[in-house]
């Protein structure tokens, strides 16, 4: 008998006249707003011994990275930082560079990290005695959860999160910094809306980002539609969820005064995919809603979107 | 390893004579964990986080075999290789062919409890190959051919001095070298054997079933650095490590980090996803060697399975009156604090782990911020009442404390005994009686305070009595 079938015999046997217990629901964490996310970033990192900069156009981060340079001779820069953040550096490997550059995958505000993909390198990110991390607006995440939900299997073999300089306690109990990995730390906050002409930086699809979570929610939408329950429009009109069609294109909804309607669900992920792309602006209001809905979709009226405000609503999206 | 363990009480009452500094060292490191937890726990709604951790491993471990199948095949889609090993040899196997396979010569490691356990080290160095621990206090632990004596700062037993005249010896660095020139030295001397080692070696917080994801959480960078430059990466994994959901990490990889230091998260996290494939650089191979070493038995125990809840974070031993007081050292087991004595048992038997588990005064202080829950005291007790029927304790003990419960349960008898041992305070101090003597050997000696309980309560009683008519 092979090892592997001992081992999981024996965990049969202990378990036989064991009940399985309940698994719990991940804790969904509170949603902030990107300001507040930012604050919390900043705050968390800068605690940790981390070096935040916030830019509010790309002139100022250009600006910035000209002056931070200079104090540098050789840099090792990720295939994925676009070409305008990139410095004015003679370029090196990452065990002979002075500064390492990487372009955040994600970054979150809880505990104030920037996740970083094995896919640009991971030497350069660990080796290099100064770090430089490039964040852009939209990939800071207010949650952990939220983060890891963007990220999951992408960015290659191996995500690393970065959560401040290198450090130890070992010795004696002091701290020091740069043990191993970089014991400096900048994160450049790119607080600006991307140039969407400049496709080569956009590192993903917004909606092929969602993946994951647009499944979640397609299986949160069958559980309601199953359920019937009564939900309201922010205008507080109340209606329900009849069902699911059978091809799973279409919401039919009844109306408070016992009218039908009918509503495609793929109006429901393009809302839910605009939300998740926002990170956190969760104040999001019926027009605003229906707006981003019928521009995404080519859409002219937005009659729908209270009802789909309503349904995003009771499941926690808005 | 169970004679080390005998020795328990005479190896701290001698640590404690001859090694003030120790005690000094390890006080301080465990208060500061220990405040800077509380201050961590505060920040987060960590009453239900604790449930839901003890949930998600109490589910986990109920459904233990159906998750290890689809962590394997997670692992494998991954391209990873997935071994299993039962113990020590078949993991020392498991290496020697991978060794063999690789033309490994130089391995650097990520500190891991799990290995410790497994004795890979020696096995490895008996083979002739060179093996570097790159965790700075596992570093200085190897210097100092010591095994770890906390399970997060397995070097806090040592003063700064102690690790300057290591270091000098070791390294050539100056007698009085401030901690950041010594941790430069061993960078530079570590960041060379990182850059030449053929194989790296780590262990993993957790598992994650739905993806086959190893996350490993550090702040130094060196596990990253193990798992990333040499081109062939062993994990051993303990069976227990496993998390069903990629989402659950959201919670375990910030709980973990405050129950262990405060932090928010590790300053590293590595969420490996297998070997490197398109990646430009990362190992070529990835080996994930699943091992039991004593848990299935654990897992079979309806009294003290709970213990494989554990997540390592040490806060159990940061916040316990013994561990602060001796380190973990004199426990002579890979695990120390109030951890070490509920595993232990499991390891090496009832008789074997004696008598570590009484290394406890049953304040409930482990149980009260362990991240997941484990009700340490009461396995502690369990423990402690298989001795008895096993047994080992000293034969005169069950016969006393079942004279003192009957002299507890007659007023008349327990007055009649309060006033005896007044008059003989000596008793309690008495090398002759069998168990005082036992107690007495390693501790002060009892002395009754100058009047009875029941004295001063009825002294209370009627001055409240007065007070208030
Ligand atoms: S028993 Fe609890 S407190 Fe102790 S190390 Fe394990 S998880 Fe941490």
């Amino acid at each position: 008998m092979s090892v592997r079938t001992r081992i999981l015999e024996r965990i049969r046997t202990a378990l036989a006249d064991r009940p399985a217990l309940q698994l719990p629901d991940v804790p969904e964490p509170a949603e902030v707003a990107w300001e507040e996310a930012y604050q919390n970033f900043a705050q968390r990192l800068e605690g940790s011994g981390a070096e935040v900069v916030r830019f509010g156009s790309p002139q100022e981060a250009r600006g910035w990275l000209s002056e931070f340079a200079k104090s540098f001779h050789r840099a090792w820069v990720s295939p994925r930082v676009p070409e305008r953040l990139r410095p004015d550096l003679p370029e090196a490997e990452p065990e002979v560079a002075e500064l390492g550059v990487s372009y955040a995958q994600a970054a979150v505000a809880e505990t104030g990290s920037v996740v970083l993909a094995s896919r640009e390198g991971r030497r350069g990110q660990l080796l290099v005695p100064t770090q430089l991390v490039w964040v852009e607006a939209e990939v800071l995440y207010p949650s952990l959860l939220a983060a890891l939900r963007a990220v999951k299997g992408e960015g290659g073999a191996a995500l690393g999160l970065h959560s401040g300089p290198s450090k130890s306690a070992d010795i004696g109990q002091i701290t020091v910094k740069g043990v191993h990995g970089p014991g400096r730390l900048v994160v450049g906050v790119l607080a600006f809306a991307r140039d969407t002409t400049d496709r080569s930086s956009a590192p993903r699809d917004p909606v092929q980002r969602h993946d994951g979570e647009l499944k979640a929610f397609r299986d949160k939408l069958k559980k309601l539609a199953l359920e019937g329950r009564t939900l309201e429009t922010r205008e507080g009109k109340a209606f329900s969820v009849r069902k699911l069609s059978e091809t799973g294109k279409t919401v039919y909804l009844e109306l408070g005064n016992g009218a039908k309607e009918s509503l495609p669900t793929a109006y429901l992920e393009a809302a839910v995919s605009w939300i998740l792309t926002l990170h956190g602006r969760h104040q999001v209001g019926p027009s605003e809603l229906g707006q981003a809905v019928a521009s995404q979709l080519g859409l002219k009226s937005s009659v729908k979107a209270s009802y789909l405000w309503g349904i995003l609503h009771a499941l926690g999206y808005v | 390893m169970p004679e080390r363990i005998k020795d328990f009480p005479r190896a701290s009452a001698s640590l404690i004579e001859d090694h003030p500094e120790v005690r000094e060292a390890v006080y301080r490191a465990t208060l500061h964990f220990d405040q800077n937890r509380a201050k961590a726990y505060a920040e987060v709604p960590v009453e239900a986080w604790r449930d839901y951790a003890r949930d998600v491993k109490a589910h986990l471990l109920s459904r233990l075999a159906d998750y290890l199948e689809k962590a394997e095949a997670r692992l494998k889609e991954n391209g990873a290789e997935v071994l299993w090993a039962d113990g020590p040899e078949d993991a020392h196997r498991i290496l020697a062919e991978i060794v063999e396979r690789h033309g490994v010569r130089r391995v650097v490691k990520a500190k891991s409890m799990l290995t410790e356990e497994l004795g890979v080290n020696a096995f490895l160095e008996a083979r002739g190959l060179e093996v570097y621990e790159t965790d700075l206090g596992e570093f200085i632990i190897q210097l100092a051919k010591e095994p770890p004596s906390h399970i997060v700062g397995p070097a806090i037993h040592k003063s700064l001095d102690q690790v300057r005249r290591l270091f000098h010896e070791h390294l050539g660095t100056p007698t009085d070298a401030e901690p950041e020139a010594l941790a430069k030295a061993a960078r530079a001397f570590l960041r060379e054997r990182f850059l030449t080692a053929e194989l790296g070696i780590s262990g993993a917080n957790f598992l994650v079933a739905e993806t086959g994801t190893i996350a490993l959480v550090e702040n130094e960078g060196n596990i990253r650095l193990t798992t990333s430059v040499p081109r062939v990466h062993v994990a051993f994994v303990g069976i227990e490590k496993l998390l069903p959901r990629f989402d659950d990490l959201a919670v375990f990889l910030q709980l973990l980090a405050r129950a262990a230091t405060g932090q928010p998260i590790g300053t590293f996290v590595s969420l490996i996803q297998g070997p490197k494939k398109d990646d430009p650089d990362g190992p070529e191979a990835l080996y994930v060697v699943l091992v039991d070493n004593g848990r299935t038995a654990a897992l079979a125990d309806d009294e003290a399975w709970e213990v494989l809840r554990c997540i390592r974070c040490g806060a159990c031993l940061n916040v316990c009156p013994v561990y602060r007081q001796v380190g973990g050292h004199p426990y002579g087991f890979v695990y120390s604090g109030p951890i070490g004595e509920i595993l232990a048992p499991h390891f090496l038997g009832v008789e074997g782990a004696y008598p570590l588990y009484n290394a406890s005064t049953l304040c409930g202080a482990c149980g009260e911020v362990c991240p997941v829950r484990i009700p340490i005291p009461k396995l502690i007790l369990t423990w402690r009442h298989r001795a008895v029927d096993s047994g080992l304790t000293a034969p005169a003990e069950p016969q006393l404390i079942r004279a003192y419960t009957e002299t507890m349960r007659r007023p008349a008898a327990y007055r009649l005994a309060s006033k005896a041992l007044r008059l003989l305070p000596s008793a309690l101090a008495s090398e002759r009686l069998p168990v005082v003597r036992a107690w007495t050997r390693y501790r002060a000696g009892l002395t009754p305070s100058p009047r009875p309980f029941h004295e001063l309560w009825e002294e209370l009683e009627d001055e409240r009595k007065n007070a208030n008519p």
